[in-house]
Order: structure tokens, then sequence, then C-alpha cells
């Protein structure tokens, strides 16, 4: 029985399993730097909340957390609405376009992304939905060999309202992904300034360093004050 | 090479968190399309009652009059054409342009309470010069403190309020009666016999 666990690797396979291996750290570290990417961008972003709210903090306006929040939340969502409101605009355009097109033709049924009559008529396509490409190993399916090429970039005249609608649609959806982005950033920064700017700490106060300070400058005299004059 | 296995590791946690992170995405892509309409309707209904949906809200309004309050005004910096040189080199600053001509036509009497005009400088010029006379030393050799002469000056350069809380100076007790023997109108009419009018 226990043999029937033992695995027999051929060279080839041993060479695919590295090269696998390899190709997800990488992924890994891609990603990882991606997300750090995204962190800081987002800290810039929640920034700009702080130049929304600082004359009314500075000024004492607003003096306790729940104020604050309720303030800044106000503030927040008008700036998401004075950033995300051309996205927006640009996606009902791109949308109404569509359905202004599927209406005159009458091809309700109309696939944007179609090789032949979409906007992938301007890439390179390779098979990779045939499977006598691929192999399985340990029950995964894995590609075995690369996939031929099936497409290569071209201008179709059908496909003119897809040359519009995609591009409108993938400005207009990334334009409303980094006005959302900066609301979630915007909101994160919100929590932290209302316990920053309100919550007191006492972190690094000492009352010893504050007498020897004093007692250094003079301020008050020592505690030893048998001075004969 | 650490730097390295920490992006892997942060790598390995955004992919875990990934799902949980579009959710939130997903939530607030919902709520953030709602709150837009909501703000829309909001906006149009302002617009026709003469508002905007991005006035200034009432915590806005108390902060910039708290500000204004507490910033100093600049004041007005008007050039004089006639005293001001060409080159333009002067640098304006905060204090006003002085104006060297009003030296020479001082500001008439009901103006400056301690107005004397130029006839009557002549005279008090002369009578000083002829009564003066040394005076004594004397024996302790305690010098008069400058200050008095200071005191001396201002009481006479500016008024003030307070002038008769002042205690009378009875050094100078002759002086002033002499000045308070002159009247502001006979200055006036000798100001005149003395300019030829």
């Amino acid at each position: 029985m226990a043999y029937n666990l033992l695995i027999s690797l051929s060279e080839n396979d041993k060479r695919l399993i590295l090269a696998l291996l390899l190709v997800l750290i990488l992924v890994f570290v891609l990603i990882g730097y991606l997300g750090l990417l995204v962190t800081k961008v987002m800290k810039w972003q929640g920034k700009k909340l702080d130049n929304a709210v600082a004359d009314v903090v500075v000024t004492r306006v607003v003096s306790n957390k729940k104020h604050f929040k309720r303030y800044a939340r106000k503030k927040n969502w008008r700036m998401f609405y004075k950033q995300s409101w051309i996205p927006i605009l640009i996606i009902i355009a791109a949308v109404v376009f569509l359905i202004i097109r599927n209406a005159t033709t009458k091809d309700w049924a109309y696939n944007v992304m179609n090789k032949d009559t979409g906007f992938t008529s301007l890439f390179f396509l390779w098979d990779f939905g045939n499977d006598a490409y691929y192999t399985k190993v340990f029950g995964i399916k894995v590609l075995a060999k690369w996939p031929a090429l099936i497409n290569k970039p071209h201008f179709v005249a059908k496909a003119w309202a897809s040359y519009i609608f995609v591009p409108l649609i993938t400005i207009g959806g990334l334009w409303y992904l980094w006005s959302l982005q900066s609301l979630i950033a915007r909101t994160i920064r919100m929590y932290k300034l209302s316990s920053s700017a309100f919550d007191k700490s006492l972190d690094g106060f000492s009352q010893t360093n504050i007498l020897n300070a004093q007692v250094n400058n003079s301020a008050i005299p020592p505690q030893n004050n048998n001075i004969q004059q | 090479m650490v730097n390295f296995f920490k992006s892997f590791g942060r790598g390995i946690l955004y992919v875990l968190v990934l799902p949980i992170l579009a959710v939130v995405l997903v939530v607030y892509a919902a709520i953030s399309l709602v709150v837009f309409l909501f703000m829309c309707f909001k906006g149009l209904v302002l617009f026709f009652t003469g508002r905007s949906l991005f006035d200034d809200l009432p915590e806005d309004k108390q902060a910039k009059a708290i500000l204004n309050a507490t910033t100093p005004k600049q004041p007005n910096i008007t050039s004089d054409a006639n005293f001001a040189p060409s080159n333009s080199q002067v640098a304006f600053n905060s204090q006003p342009v002085i104006n060297p001509q009003e030296y020479e036509n001082p500001a008439p009497v009901d103006q400056d309470p301690f107005y004397v005009p130029e006839y009557l400088k002549a005279k008090i010029n002369q009578e000083e010069a002829l009564n003066t006379t040394e005076e004594p030393i004397e024996q302790n050799n305690i010098s008069q403190p400058e200050e008095e002469h200071v005191e001396e000056q201002q009481q006479f350069e500016y008024s003030s309020d307070f002038d008769d809380m002042r205690k009378p100076d009875e050094e100078n007790q002759e002086e002033r009666d002499n000045f308070k023997e002159v009247s502001i109108s006979d200055n006036l009419d000798k100001e005149d016999e003395y300019n030829g009018l």
C-alpha cells in the first residue's frame, strides 16, 4: 500500500515544478509590491481630507470626535461627488451609445468583446480555450504546449461600435474606481484623524523630565535652599 | 534579500485578504452610487431654490469668521507721485508714505494744541537770550538727571487725556504761566500781522 504513494518524477516534471514555483514566488512578490503601491497612493489620497477639515479643527469650531466625524463625512461625500461626476457621465454616455446602436440595428445579442466583430479584433489572441494544449499534473490541469495564434490585430468595420464603447467604458470605469479609492482612503484618514486630533495621549510625557528642565533653567529654586547670604 | 521576502509575505497576505477587499469595494461602489444619485437629486432641488450643493457648512462659516477676526488687516498703501522716486527702488512696507512737505507747513492751531506760531517763537528766543543767567553750582555737586529734560520735552510735544493728573513741575511753573497768558485767538491775529496780512 505505501509504495502506491511513491511518486516517480521525470527530469521534465522536476524542471516544470521548479519553473512553476519560481513563477508563483514572483507573482506573490509582484502582488506585494502592487499592494504597497496602492497603500502609499491611498495614504496620499487620504491627506486631501486634511485640507478640507483643517480650518474647522484649528479654530476649534469642532471640538469632539463625534462632531468631527459628522463634519468630515459630509466633506468626504462632497469631494467624492466632485471627483466622480465626470466618470459617471462618461459611463452613462457609453451605455446610452450602445443601447442606441443595438436599438437601431436590432441586435441585442451583440458581444462587444467578440474577436470577429468586437474590440478583441485589435489584439493578438491564442487558443487558450482548447483542451488539446493542456495536461494533468497531480490532478491539476496545466498548460503542456503553447496554443496556436488564432487572431492577429486588424480593423473590422462592423466592430466600430465596440471601438467607441470599450475605451469609453474602460476610461470611465478606471476613473470611477480611482475616485472610489479616494473615498475609502479619506474615510480611513477620517478615523485616524478623529483619534489623533481629539484623543489625549501621555506618550513621552514625564513629570520628572519637566522638573529637571525647570531646575536647570533656574525657573524654580533647587530643593536644597540652605544658602547663606 | 530581506525586502524580497517581506514583499513575498506581503503578497501572500494580500492574496488571502483580496476577497474581503473586493467585497468591501463592491459594497462601497453600490453605496456610493446610491449616495451620488441622492446628491444629484438634492443638488437639483437646491439649484431651483437658489442655493448650491457646495455652500459653506455652518462650521465653515464659523471658522472663516474666527480666522477673519484674528488675521490683521493690511493698511492701504497709497504712493505719492510727487514724493516717490522714478527709479522705484523704494521698498514699500506697511508704514505709510511720509510727505516731507507737511513739515514745511505745519498743522494749524485747531489741530495741534501745542502749535507755536513763528512770530512767538522768535519772541521767546529773544527773551530767553536776554534772561539767561548762570545758575550757581550746587555744593553737593548733584547733577541734574537727563530724564527731567526728556520729560520736559515730552510735556510740550504731545498731549494726553491724563494731562490734568500730572503733578506740576515747580521749576518750570513760570514758563508755564507765560504760555497760559497767551490765548489762541490772539495768536491768530498776531500771526496775520507777522505774515503781513
